[in-house]
């Protein structure tokens, strides 16, 4: 059996000397699957994604990609950051943040070549994006900002992508983009790991959960994970989950 | 002996001065302002050189009151500008402002009497050779005079609307959301930060004026607990950096205005190193009561 | 300066002459104050746009007292003494400013102004003990803080030319990854790129240009140098290339016309000079550029509001 693309074990996190943010995380995600890993705010998902990539200080723990530690596979992994995490002010053009997911592949003096541009082109085609390719960032919308990310993500040709928060804020035509591009990179048995803050959506988005608060309360596919009881250890009481059927209908009646 | 003794008082006041305007500044994370705004009054005080050919105390507080509050409202309007976000906008004015000061000083040097070191380093061992005569007596150092009238102007705006001040350092948003009229406040400080500027350059010159505005009040801000300890604690710590950057100066025979602002740098530093090693020390001590 | 009212009467002669390259000097200056402002503006951008825009003015003062340590050590001013003493003392402010936020509770903009005064300070105190020292070779000294290209020896000019060179070199080989880093740090990092190494390198590249500008711009004003190029750049197009480009004209212009002023006159600072053009090109790119400028700007609203009656 193949290792699985993502193995995390007793990952312990802090920030400065308060309370660890998150304590002893461990789970695994099995290949092709898409993943979210849900919890309250405060709970740590997006420093568990930071953790996992390198970006955060871990205490203690061990993270692995494929049965081998990151830097050994970087190239199979692609990050999406929270898109509010960047400065839409800089002065540059789609084209070139797509072109960005190649600089992993180039050395340091390279500039990207045709073969990148077309590379590029075609994910920006995939998520409906190719005729902005000339527009500066600063006039792209929420949605339209989330999808460059995402080409950005496409060209890395990653097998592993770590998304934190992609659907934040995001409209119609992005949401449905997003899921397009999530059925596409499942069909290819790719493997996607999203921060996710909406319980209601994670049943049509998802497929495998990752259920955190300050440690991991529970991990599976979506019908073992989504029950109301570890949803409510997780959320803490008073917190119900809306009846699924009508969260679909006021999503897309 | 007489003229250290002058030299000591003015110093003493320029330092009080800056230092209590200096913790609003810390606070409000204004320090950079302060630095622009220095380097700015250069040109108020040159115009009013050049408009009132010669000297004259008022034209320069005015012109340097209008020069100040004038790069603290075009650096606050520039930086709406989405391309000229954060910084940019106050180093772009204060730049500006600041070469055009020292180009006319250069152009206009028959009719304005100072000259560029002086600009820098402040004459503050010439201080009591200028003094003031009234009715045929001798009455101090001109210097003195602005310096104590600054000073004093400092404190009472500082003791009046000493709630407000607190208010808007500590939580800008509830003072709006309070009723509290922010820029109004913030012009006042303004003012009064230009004020102090201009009655310390002849002493400290333009850019040593941030090192009295910042460094007391910073090494203030490490120790204080509340807002009223840390007015007196950035008062102590200007008054020890005067006293010890004199002696300094007398023993190296350096810069009396440079000398004074190293000391308060290396007040300063001794400050953070006491606390790292306290806090180390209470560390270990935390360890040990853990491993039992 | 007294010889400045003389000079201009001859203004344009001495001007036309200069422009023929008549005096060798006056040219060496020329290339200098060029390749000084085209570098800086340069690398100054890539500061900019990290938010960073007063770094180099923190950087540049804390060179002063590595200059004069320098000078008490070695009592020369030649131009690789004076070059490595402003490097170590402005690295060693670079590294207090980015020290005390991170452990002490002082913020980031305080911690640049304590560098900023406490560096010039000191520098300032050892020039004033310096010139009570009986030296010889201490003379101009004091104008690295306002900046005097006339005083450059062409020693001090091949060294600035060939540090300028190299630093533009530098940033075209790695535009790219600066690019990266400076929109999205931490992406880069999950890339796998050495960041903490490529902003070590930035860092020498800023503090090198901050230092070979000393001699032409001073200590005082160098952050204008490095902050008003981009600025104005900004206005005239979207794209970070082309931004750079125009950043170096920008700065290659204001250097050209500082030459020309310190060959007019010779004892007038250049600094003071170079920073007003540069303020007077941004106040033109501020109201007139064609891609954010105030006037195109408002031609284009004018036009949205006619076709948006129809």
């Amino acid at each position: 059996m193949i290792a699985p693309p993502l193995k995390v074990q007793n990952l312990t996190m802090r920030y400065h000397q308060a309370q660890p943010v998150l304590k002893s995380v461990s789970f695994e995600i099995p290949q092709g699957h898409t993943v979210a890993i849900i919890g309250p705010n405060g709970a740590g998902k997006s420093t568990l994604l930071k953790g996992v990539m390198g970006l955060a200080p871990l205490v203690s723990g061990q993270v692995s990609m494929f049965g081998h530690p990151l830097e050994k596979n970087r190239l199979s992994v692609a990050y999406v950051p929270q898109r509010d995490e960047s400065d839409w002010d800089f002065p540059i053009q789609v084209m070139d943040v797509v072109l960005m997911g190649r600089q992993g592949h180039l050395r340091f003096w390279q500039r990207p070549s045709a073969s990148d541009r077309t590379l590029a082109e075609e994910a920006l085609n995939q998520l409906g994006m190719l005729d902005y390719k000339d527009r500066q960032i600063s006039q792209l919308s929420g949605g339209q900002q989330q999808r460059v990310f995402l080409a950005r993500a496409l060209v890395q040709q990653a097998e592993l992508y770590l998304m934190d928060e992609p659907f934040a804020g995001v409209d119609m035509k992005t949401e449905k983009a997003i899921i397009d591009l999530f059925g596409r990179l499942k069909q290819a048995n790719k493997t996607i790991v999203c921060v996710h803050h909406d319980l209601n959506t994670v049943a049509d988005y998802f497929d495998w959960v990752v259920l955190v608060n300050r440690g991991v309360i529970a991990s599976g596919p979506v019908n073992a994970v989504m029950t109301p009881e570890k949803i409510q250890q997780a959320f803490g009481g008073g917190f119900s989950m809306m009846p699924s059927t009508s969260a679909k209908e006021v999503k897309h009646g | 002996m007489m003229s250290d003794i002058w030299i000591l008082a003015t110093a003493c006041l320029v330092a009080s001065s800056c230092a209590l305007v200096g913790v609003f500044l810390v606070l409000r994370r204004q320090s950079l302002l302060g630095d622009a705004i220095s380097h700015s009054v250069l040109l108020g005080i040159v115009l009013s050189y050049l408009m009132m050919d010669g000297r004259s105390e008022i034209a320069m507080m005015v012109g340097a009151v209008i020069m100040g509050l004038l790069t603290a409202w075009l650096a606050e309007w520039l930086q709406k500008h989405p391309l000229l976000k954060s910084d940019v906008s106050i180093g772009m004015i204060f730049t500006s402002f600041f070469a055009l000061g020292v180009v006319l000083i250069s152009v206009y040097a028959g009719q304005i009497d100072l000259d560029q070191e002086c600009v820098l380093y402040g004459e503050i061992a010439f201080v009591p050779f200028d003094t003031v005569i009234w009715g045929g007596e001798s009455m101090g150092p001109r210097a003195f005079w602005l310096a104590l009238v600054v000073f004093l102007v400092n404190v009472s705006v500082i003791a009046v609307v000493f709630e407000r001040y607190r208010l808007m350092a500590f939580h800008p948003v509830l003072a709006v959301a309070l009723g509290v009229s922010v820029p109004m406040w913030h012009t006042l400080l303004m003012a009064q930060v230009s004020l102090t500027t201009v009655a310390s350059f002849d002493a400290v010159g333009a850019i040593l004026v941030v090192a009295l505005l910042v460094i007391p009040a910073s090494s203030a801000y490490l120790v204080a607990t509340s807002l009223k300890t840390m007015l007196v604690w950035a008062l102590g710590y200007a008054q020890l950096s005067v006293l010890l950057g004199y002696g300094l100066a007398v023993w190296l025979d350096s810069a009396i205005a440079a000398s004074i602002a190293v000391m308060a740098g290396v007040l300063l530093l001794a400050t953070i190193l006491f606390q790292q090693l306290i806090q180390k020390q209470s560390q270990k001590a935390s360890l040990a009561s853990e491993a039992h | 300066m007294a010889d400045w009212q003389v000079m201009s009467a001859d203004y344009w002669a001495l001007t036309l002459s200069f422009w023929q390259f008549e005096d060798a000097n006056a040219l060496w200056v020329l290339v200098g104050s060029v390749l000084l402002g085209v570098s800086a503006s340069v690398v100054g951008s890539f500061a900019v746009l990290k938010r960073q825009a007063l770094i180099g003015d923190a950087l540049a003062h804390s060179a002063l007292p590595g200059v004069m340590v320098a000078f008490m050590l070695f009592h020369t001013q030649s131009p690789i003494i004076m070059l490595i003493g402003a490097m170590v003392s402005s690295l060693m402010g670079f590294m207090l400013m980015s020290w005390l936020p991170k452990n002490t509770k002082i913020k980031p903009d305080a911690a640049l102004a304590i560098t900023l005064s406490l560096f010039f300070a000191l520098g300032l105190m050892a020039l004033s003990y310096i010139q009570g020292l009986n030296v010889a070779g201490k003379s101009g000294l004091d104008k690295i803080l306002f900046g005097q290209a006339a005083a450059m020896l062409p020693e001090d000019l091949i060294v600035l030319s060939s540090v300028a060179l190299a630093v533009l070199l530098v940033v075209g080989l790695l535009f790219q990854k600066f690019r990266l880093i400076t929109f999205n740090e931490n992406y880069a990092r999950s890339l796998g790129l050495s960041v903490s190494l490529y902003q070590a390198v930035f860092a020498c590249l800023l503090v090198l240009v901050v230092v070979i500008g000393l001699q032409i711009v001073g200590v005082v004003l160098m952050a204008a140098v490095l902050l008003v190029p981009v600025s104005a750049a900004r206005f005239w197009h979207p794209n970070l290339a082309v931004i750079l480009w125009v950043a170096a004209i920008i700065g290659g212009l204001s250097g050209m016309v500082s030459a020309n002023i310190s060959y007019l006159a010779p004892s007038a600072p250049t600094g003071p000079w170079m920073v007003l053009v540069l303020a007077g090109l941004f106040l033109l790119s501020f109201l007139f550029a064609p891609y954010q400028g105030w006037f195109f700007n408002r031609i284009r609203a004018n036009d949205k509001d006619l076709t948006d009656d129809e």
